[in-house]
């Protein structure tokens, strides 16, 4: 009962932490979109990654200084004893804080949840693309797939691989066909569904809209980033011209089910695209280096304070 | 285009040897289908089997007597392309997402007028590098 209470009062402290940090990291995000989007789509996407990275780790570390500072201070627990302790040896009495129960309950609940919704749609999708494979027909590094939609995609993780239908390909001149291939061979050559994937998973445990806000951001970035790149190996009107004709085939689809779609999205990568600078600026870089600083500020203030916070968070929570 | 033994993975095993068979010849009564088979089906199998894939939509069949013969109720082509739109339909409509990216999202599809300026904008674009 002992390891249960005390694995229920550190994962409170572990959530805190990680819903915290995750709501600060889409708050500044959001905060700071215009400057995000100054410094192109590459920054915009290790902004919506380390939001999405770091929570957890933070969260992570708390927890480890907390877990440590309790089994090196011998007497910590005897100290005192109005309150729940944040201890390795002396945890038991979080189970008799209902809330405290009830909110490490609802956590791996919702945890849980996600992760099995994820593993649904992966199956799902897993089986469907076998389909498609089987259905296709290989030319060099691209299946194509009889079909009257217009689509080009990559899937997989540990093999990316290329799809597009052959309405697609009749849809678009040899340049434009190039280029959308272009931005799909961008995708695989950046591992970008791996790194897509991870990111779903440090997002299992974060603030409430957090996963969906941050997924959407480094969609959109990734996207524009892959469109950059077929542009340079391409040509940057042969891209926006692809994407409008590949809208254009798709539209009549998105009407047909209804859907009212956001008007900006194509607008914003076309502009992007069009001004695709001959080499893609390190932006984001200043913000890795500022997130390692801030991370490793984090951790000496944690090692630094540990009996302070460790006694405040008891108090708090406890 | 690769075989269609691949890509018709949406039906079982049997379900799809037994439409492979239907498809080369019809119409064939349940003993026909089993004769084709081999010994290894039962008859009862090979008749749920065919019921099934009557109900599915993917047979038609007509009486004969006490017996009923089977056809195919649309060619091969036909099935795949219906495989393969109830296949991709769902992925577009995923959109970008953990499972893969598309060069356009299907929620990107604009009007006509609103895709015409992008065109605009790409040639004013042009004209001003």
């Amino acid at each position: 009962m002992t390891a249960l209470g005390s694995a229920v009062g550190f994962g409170v402290v572990f959530l805190l932490v990680v819903i915290a940090a995750s709501a600060l990291g889409c708050g500044v995000i959001a905060v700071g979109a215009r400057a995000l989007a100054a410094r192109g789509p590459g920054a915009e996407r290790r902004a919506a990654a380390l939001a999405a990275i770091l929570p957890p780790i933070a969260g992570a570390l708390v927890v480890a200084a907390l877990a440590l500072h309790s089994a090196t201070t011998i007497d910590h627990c005897e100290a005192h004893d109005h309150h729940a302790h944040l201890c390795v040896a002396h945890g038991g009495a979080w189970l008799a804080r209902p809330w405290a129960v009830a909110v490490a309950a609802a956590a791996a609940v919702v945890m849980i949840g996600r992760a099995a919704l994820l593993a649904v749609t992966l199956v799902g999708a897993r089986a469907r693309v076998r389909t498609l494979a089987a259905a296709a027909a290989v030319v060099d590094d691209v299946r194509v797939v009889e079909s009257p939609r217009r689509f080009c995609f990559v899937t997989g993780v540990r093999r990316p691989t290329i799809y597009a239908s052959t309405a697609a390909l009749r849809a678009l001149t040899d340049d434009q066909r190039a280029a959308m291939l272009a931005h799909e061979r961008a995708h695989v050559a950046a591992h970008d569904l791996l790194w897509r994937r991870a990111l779903e998973v440090a997002t299992l445990i974060a603030a409430p809209l957090a996963p969906g806000f941050l997924a959407r951001r480094w969609d959109d970035a990734t996207e524009r980033l892959r469109d950059r790149d077929a542009a340079r190996a391409t040509d940057p009107a042969a891209v926006a011209h692809a994407l409008i004709a590949m809208c254009r085939g798709e539209a009549a689809w998105a009407a047909s089910m209804n859907y009212a779609p956001p008007v900006h999205a194509l607008t914003r990568r076309v502009e992007a695209v069009l001004a695709t600078p001959e080499v893609e600026p390190r932006a984001g870089r200043g913000l890795v280096i500022g997130a390692s600083a801030l991370g490793v500020s984090v951790a000496a203030a944690l090692v630094a304070f540990a009996d302070p916070i460790h006694h405040a968070l008891e108090t708090l929570l406890g | 285009m690769r075989s269609f033994d691949d890509a018709a993975r949406v039906l079982g095993a049997l379900e799809r040897r037994v439409m492979d068979i239907l498809w080369e010849l019809h119409p064939l009564t349940v003993r026909d289908v089993k004769a084709r088979l081999g010994a290894r089906s039962a008859y009862t199998t090979v008749m749920t089997t065919l019921d099934r894939l009557y109900k599915k939509g993917l047979l038609a069949r007509d009486k004969d007597g006490l017996a009923f013969v089977y056809r195919p109720a649309l060619d091969r082509a036909e099935y795949q392309r219906r495989v393969v739109e109830a296949a991709v339909g769902p992925l577009l409509e995923q959109g970008a997402g953990p499972v893969l990216a598309a060069f356009v999202d299907v929620a990107a599809g604009l009007s006509p007028q609103h895709l015409s300026a992008l065109e605009q904008l790409i040639a004013a674009k042009r004209r001003r590098p």
